[in-house]
């Protein structure tokens, strides 16, 4: 099985370098006048605070914008959602004060916009457009003056092998032409952007090492308390086209469970974040097997063709004798590159190369015929597996969710998805590779690429556990999300939240197969009467269940009740959803249309929590455990280089030629 | 031709030659499971390959100055203070941290050579009596012990443009004990530097 491993390695490469060496990159960040009379408006300050502790990170997003303009104009800001973003706060300052908003059934947000808008008050709307963007509207925008507003979204971490990663999304797919239109192509007024970004990283596991590879000129400085800072300012030419991207490297820990939290005192229930951190004794697959590539050759692909040919060749490369492969490629429609099956010689490979790098970029995408070539004539007796890059959406043909999973349902084989960008349907693309037990893998173009191309690869050359699920003894412990058992591969964590009832002693259960043998581990734990210290982990558990409920909604769910449960969801826990939204209005107006002021009172909790625990040690909720189903061996296995730099180099030249020539000429 | 150094060239244009062949990081990188499965020779390659080209261009940079210098010095000698340093420092990662997965680039020897540089021009300065010389070679070990520590403490390399690779300072510090053995055992072709 190191052709899945080297395939892996190659859909990485091809996909992170191509976007990298490919297409001019569209940037976000641009807050457009709604009336297209007019011209940009100036972008003063886009300033980034991130805080990464506890399991999740917080990121607070606070922008100026100039209306350079003689009109007061009404304005349009978007930009991509972050995955499992919970988008928590909207905020416009008015006066010097800022104006918080607050979450309403999506309707009702936009009627209660438009009125105060009309009325000539000071309003926001902050809306989601599936899993596309958010969007934010503000009115009015008056003529010479700045507006001010701010965001705040809270996303689980992202924990892989013992590497966190963050990722601040300012890239625009380039597969949506009109979007990019309306919101993204103007490369001007974002080069005025004077752009600031400071993470914090807490961490009470030891971080060995913080790397920044989207931006190397962002400084990197430990804190005393362990943890790390990384900052990096613009004064006034910095282009928002690049994704921020973070990785932390975590020491190693044992196979832990970590349960964070939050329970208010007389609360009737309490909120859970549990986070399962599996050994490390997955075995390593040996068979060989067959490989389907499966390429989007659509027009956003202009400019990366070149360079997932050069990933292919890399993979084909380094396929082993028993291994075979074959090739297909979708845009419009489907076809074969290279079929029926083909042994991995030099010979071959080398053809297929030439095949590959022969591919136009045109056309639209139909996704579902390159899939489904790519599921046809699989042989039973042979593992197999299909490998699918794209960065778009299916825009041809079937474009029906409950199509593709109907297709997948009909093959036996795993889908390992790599996703590139920030445009591309990542809830289908995500659920295809679930259902297949396979994996999909988000990528930016601003992703370290080595680290990204072994991690995949470790993942496809070892068994994964399937089956996985997460049960709770005790506590009354209910709505768990998500509620699906699901696959683990090799340094995958499993983050499940849920609500309890009863504070006291609990056991939980993790339970998985692995290659058909069942494994149990139970851990006890303790679930507290008050913990007020991470008051978010309320937020994340109901963003959870609403990815619960989508997914349910996409799998053929009732639509009408799913999205009541959504939009009610949304609502309590101040949530944007795709049937909710987040309207801001002057503090009076609140009052005057009988809106709670819910928002307004979890934020109060949030920012009180937050100042505290920014002012403690980072808190370790993680709990060790060891049974012989899951070892407790070593959980994070780890990756560098040695690393000299251009100082070295000179160092070294004096000392091998310097040194010798000086004494020559004191001689 | 006595003084050209062969061997060095050869082995930097092997480490470029590594990055363009396709499955060069794949093949030749040090992986604890390959290495574990019998692939010993990563122990040796795993130096060659490099996570970037900027990361090959300053460890190879490196390598090709004090290669030359080595090589000049020691002769055929040299060959055997190359595998020493590998395989030294590749070993010593395997035992001493086993939960690095993977490992690629020359910096391990090239700290390696880089002591070696430095304990034979402080040797012959010390037995010439030249003070500003040998001011300047301890100065240059300062800095090397500080790289280290920085990298240790901070988690980052000083000044190495290489955001794709997280430093590994246990191997720069298998390199200087490579360096201090290598040195010492050609203590006694100095001689012929010091009388020259």
């Amino acid at each position: 099985m190191m052709t899945l491993k080297r395939t892996a390695t190659v859909l990485g490469l091809a996909l992170a370098a191509g976007v990298g060496s490919g297409l001019p990159a569209t940037a976000a960040g641009l807050l457009r006048p709604v009336d297209a009379a007019y011209g940009d408006l100036e972008i003063a300050q886009h300033k980034v605070q991130v805080v990464i502790n506890n399991g999740f990170a917080k990121t607070e997003v606070d922008q100026v914008f100039r209306n350079p303009h003689p009109s007061d104009l009404e304005a349009r800001y978007s930009f991509p959602v972050p995955k499992q973003a919970a988008m928590s706060e909207l905020s416009l300052w008015v006066d010097g004060r800022e104006r918080l908003g607050e979450v309403l059934a999506k309707a009702e947000a936009q009627t209660a916009y438009e009125e105060e808008k009309g009325a000539g008050r000071d309003a926001g709307l902050a809306e989601k457009d599936s899993y596309r963007t958010f969007e934010v509207s503000v009115a009015p925008v008056r003529a010479g003056k700045e507006v001010r507003v701010r965001l705040v979204y809270y996303q689980p971490l992202d924990i892989d092998t013992g590497i966190g990663r963050y990722v601040y999304p300012l890239e625009e797919g380039g597969v949506d032409d009109a979007r990019q239109q309306a919101f993204f192509l103007n490369d001007a007024a974002v080069g005025e952007a004077a752009f600031s970004m400071d993470l914090t990283l807490k961490s009470a596991a030891p971080v060995e090492a913080v790397l920044v590879p989207s931006h190397p000129e962002a400084s990197v400085a430990r804190t005393g308390d362990g943890g790390y800072r990384v900052a990096l300012s613009s004064a006034g030419t910095m282009p928002l086209r690049r994704d921020f991207v973070v990785n932390y490297r975590l020491a190693g820990r044992p196979s832990s469970v970590e349960l964070i939290p939050y329970r208010e005192e007389g609360d009737k229930e309490g909120s859970f974040m549990a986070v399962v951190t599996p050994g490390d004794d997955l075995k390593r697959i040996s068979e060989g097997s067959d490989w389907t590539f499966v390429l989007d050759v659509s027009g956003s692909m202009q400019g990366k063709l070149a360079a997932l040919a050069e990933g292919v060749r890399k993979a084909l490369g380094q396929l082993r004798p028993d291994d075979r492969f074959r090739i297909a490629a979708f845009n419009h429609s489907a076809r074969w590159v290279v079929e029926p099956y083909t042994a991995a010689t030099q010979e071959n490979v080398g053809r297929a190369i030439a095949l590959v790098e022969g591919l136009r970029p045109e056309g639209g995408t139909d996704l579902y015929a390159g899939i489904q070539l790519g599921l046809s004539g699989l042989e039973p007796d042979r593992t197999s597996a299909v490998l699918l890059a794209t960065d778009g959406v299916a825009n041809h043909g079937v474009t029906e969710h409950k199509r593709f999973l109907e297709l997948m349902k009909r093959a036996d084989v795993r889908l390992f998805t790599f996703v590139m960008g920030n445009s591309a349907n990542t809830p289908l693309l995500e659920d295809l590779a679930k259902g297949s037990n396979g994996f999909s893998l988000n990528l930016s173009n601003d992703d370290a690429i080595v680290g990204q191309i072994l991690l995949a690869r470790s993942k496809v050359t070892h068994k994964a556990m399937h089956d996985v699920r997460l049960a709770v003894k005790g506590a009354r412990v209910s709505e768990l999300a998500p509620s699906e058992p699901s696959s683990l591969y090799r340094g995958d964590q499993l983050v499940v939240f849920g609500r309890y009832r009863d504070p006291g002693p609990a056991t939980l259960r993790f339970t998985a197969r692995v290659s058909g043998k069942p494994m149990q581990v139970d851990v006890p734990v303790m679930f507290p009467e008050t913990d007020v210290r991470s008051p978010e982990v309320e937020r994340l558990w109901a963003l959870a269940k609403i990815e619960d409920l989508e997914r349910q909604k996409r799998l053929g769910g009732d639509a009408a009740e799913l999205e009541g449960a959504v939009r009610d969801l949304g609502v309590r826990y101040s949530l944007v959803t795709d049937h909710t939204a987040m309207v801001v209005m002057e503090d009076g107006r609140f009052a005057e249309r009988g809106i709670e002021r819910r928002n307004l009172a979890r934020v109060g909790r949030e920012r009180a929590a937050q100042r505290a625990r920014a002012a403690a040690a980072p808190v370790s909720y993680a709990k060790a455990y060891s049974s012989s189903g899951l070892s407790a061996s070593g959980s994070a296995r780890l990756g560098g280089g040695g690393s000299v730099g251009p100082l070295f180099g000179l160092l070294s030249a004096g000392l091998a030629f310097g040194l010798p020539a000086l004494r020559r000429r004191r001689r | 031709m006595k003084d050209f150094p062969l061997l060095t060239l050869a082995a930097a244009a092997a480490a470029a030659a590594a990055a363009a062949f396709p499955a060069g990081f794949e093949q030749l990188s040090y992986q604890r499971e390959a290495i574990l499965a019998g692939e010993w020779w990563r122990l040796l390659t795993g130096h060659l390959v490099h996570a970037s080209g900027t990361h090959l261009l300053w460890c190879s940079t490196a390598f090709l100055v004090l290669g030359a210098s080595v090589e000049r010095e020691m002769g055929r000698a040299y060959v055997g203070f190359l595998a020493l340093s590998a395989v030294a420092v590749a070993a010593g990662l395997f035992v001493l941290m086993p939960r690095l997965s993977w490992y690629c680039g020359l910096s391990g020897i090239d700290t390696a050579l880089f002591v070696h540089v430095l304990w034979r021009e402080a040797e012959v300065e010390r037995l010439r009596g030249g003070r500003l010389p040998l001011a300047l070679a301890l100065l240059a070990g300062l800095g090397l012990a500080a790289k280290i520590a920085f990298e240790y403490s901070a988690g980052l390399a000083v000044f190495a443009p290489t955001p794709d690779v997280a430093p590994v300072p246990t191997a720069h510090v298998l390199g200087v004990v490579a360096g201090v053995v290598g040195a010492a055992l050609g203590g006694r072709r100095r001689d012929g530097l010091v009388g020259a």
